[in-house]
């Protein structure tokens, strides 16, 4: 017995710190951007970006934004997680810091070679992978790169701002940089609606169930209604058995067993005296003891129900703020990435 | 003594109903989860049109254009052409989701085994061109594809079926199991 106890202690204690253990080994390391004003749109971990490439990449991006609503963020890091590639990294990173939907991400990992840029979900239509991917082959080609990872960097920030400049209009002081999502030109915006009507096969289920469910309770109160019929009729009485042949025995018949039934009370009439001279006559035949009971009453006691009700009332929901419109950012707006756009893998 | 007076009526009619409201429920309840995946597929979780199956378009058409390009520079009945083109058809006559992943799964094949042929193939600087940010196109639509909710929606249903009792109850509602586009 204290075996088995030692045994399933160890055993849950094993799986607890497996548990505790593997949690944070599964949860990926995002970077953080920094809160100081503009300086979310570069951050470079790998430390491969001079100061005055950092700060031209900033003022592109500061005057892309201000211009056409657009966010384009650069990030640089040494090595990817365990299990991602370049665009899985770029879509975590992405979401977990909730760039703009009308945004790119621009990942490079320095140490292997790799780099990604990740759009929005506003702009995936308007910028395809093919073209991102082109770009990045042009500044990181596959062969005889030199290192200089500012001109690389800063010549793919400057064609991708392009890019966007001509699937954007220009907006002048970004009085449009909201996270507007934009519906695709697809036939499926017709398919969008608000409240889905219930299929076919709800319908037919709930009113299957519902005929099944009233059935069962009117069934239920016929039985009711029947079994309390029965008991309120009268009984019947049970025919005598015919008279006996040849000297057979005669039994009175029985009468019906009514538990609640109380006999009328008889009050006997004093008997007269005899007629002087004797008796005479037969005297009356008396009911014989009369039991006396007495229903007990049945008092009802009714519980005074104290029904309880309460509002309660729901806390006000906080409004949402959103961000944009001014050339100093410390933050994002809040959006997401469908995945997808273009690089190195 | 009347059947519908017997206590043995009584209780095999309330076994039958609860039998019955157990099938109705959870036949309701699956169908309202599966309605949810559905939509995540056909038009999105949020409904924008963000979704698995306008992906699944832009593929085709992607595939389209490649086999186009690849027309001008090789033969009808070229294999790599017929292979591709039929992959193609199969994918426009999908009808179910299932089916919609199996003809996928067919044009990707086609598609990763063309391209390297296509890229050794002397053609005009401009197809080349084209033929390469077709390809690239083409990857990032499988991306979006691998990182579509429908999968987590669909894999989160799965789970649930696997779970008892509704691993018993969903086969005799006949309600399936739905295929994940992950990579």
């Amino acid at each position: 017995m204290k075996t088995c106890k030692k045994l399933l202690a160890s055993f849950l204690l094993l799986i607890f710190s497996v548990i505790f253990i593997a949690l944070p080994i599964s949860a990926v390391t995002i970077p953080q951007y920094s809160s100081a004003p503009n300086e979310l749109y570069v951050t470079d971990e790998a430390n491969i970006l001079s100061g005055q490439a950092t700060n031209k990449i900033i003022d592109k991006c500061v005057k892309l934004y201000e211009d056409y609503g657009v966010t384009l963020t650069v990030v640089t890091i040494d090595f990817l997680p365990d299990g991602y590639d370049s665009e899985e990294y770029a879509y975590e990173i992405y979401n977990s810091w909730g760039v703009d939907n009308d945004g790119l991400l621009f990942l490079v990992v320095a140490g292997e070679y790799k780099q990604w840029i990740a759009t929005g979900n506003s702009l995936t239509n308007k910028i395809s992978g093919g073209e991102l991917t082109e770009i990045i082959y042009e500044y990181f080609p596959d062969y005889n790169f030199d290192e200089d990872f500012d001109t690389a960097i800063l010549g793919v920030v400057t064609d991708v701002i392009a890019l966007a400049e001509n699937s954007y209009g220009y907006i002048g002081n970004n009085d449009n940089a909201t996270n507007n999502i934009v519906s695709p030109e697809t036939s499926y915006d017709t398919l969008v609606t608000d409240e889905e009507p219930a299929s076919f096969f709800d319908f037919i289920i709930g009113t299957v169930f519902i005929c099944v469910f009233f059935g069962v309770i009117i069934l239920i109160v016929v039985l009711i209604i029947t079994s309390i019929r029965r008991s309120a009729r009268a009984p019947r009485r049970a025919a005598p058995p015919p008279p006996p042949v040849n000297g057979g025995k005669y039994y009175a018949p029985r009468r019906p067993y009514r538990p609640f039934y109380t006999p009328p009370v008889h009050h006997h009439r004093p008997m007269s005296p005899p007629p002087p001279g004797g008796f005479g006559g037969i005297p009356p035949i008396g009911r014989p003891n009369s039991f006396n009971n007495s229903r007990p009453n049945s008092g009802s006691s009714s519980a005074g129900r104290t029904g309880f009700g309460g509002s309660s009332s729901r806390p006000g929901s906080s409004s949402h703020s959103s961000f944009g419109g001014s050339s100093s950012r410390s933050s994002f707006g809040g959006g997401g990435s469908r995945g997808g756009g273009g690089g190195r893998k | 003594m009347n059947f519908f007076e017997r206590k043995s009526t009584a209780r095999i009619f309330l076994i039958i109903c609860v039998f019955l409201s157990l099938l109705l429920g959870c036949g309701a309840s699956f169908s309202r989860m599966a309605g949810k995946v559905e939509k995540a597929y056909a038009k999105g979780e949020d409904g924008s049109g963000y979704c698995i199956a306008s992906d699944i378009d832009s593929l085709y058409e992607i595939s389209g254009n490649i086999n186009k390009i690849a027309k001008k520079y090789f033969d009808v009945s070229d294999s790599y052409v017929s292979a591709l083109q039929l992959a193609r058809g199969q994918l426009k006559d999908a009808s179910s989701i299932a089916e919609k992943k199996q003809a996928k799964l067919i044009v990707d094949s086609a598609v990763e085994a063309f391209y390297p042929v296509l890229q050794v193939t002397a053609m005009s600087e401009t197809d080349a061109k084209y033929v390469t940010r077709l390809y690239y196109d083409y990857r990032e639509a499988n991306d979006k594809i691998s990182h579509d909710s429908y999968n987590s929606l669909a894999a989160a249903y799965n789970a649930k079926l696997n779970v008892f009792p509704a691993n018993i109850l969903h086969k005799l509602v006949f309600a399936s199991p739905f295929v994940t586009f992950d990579k």
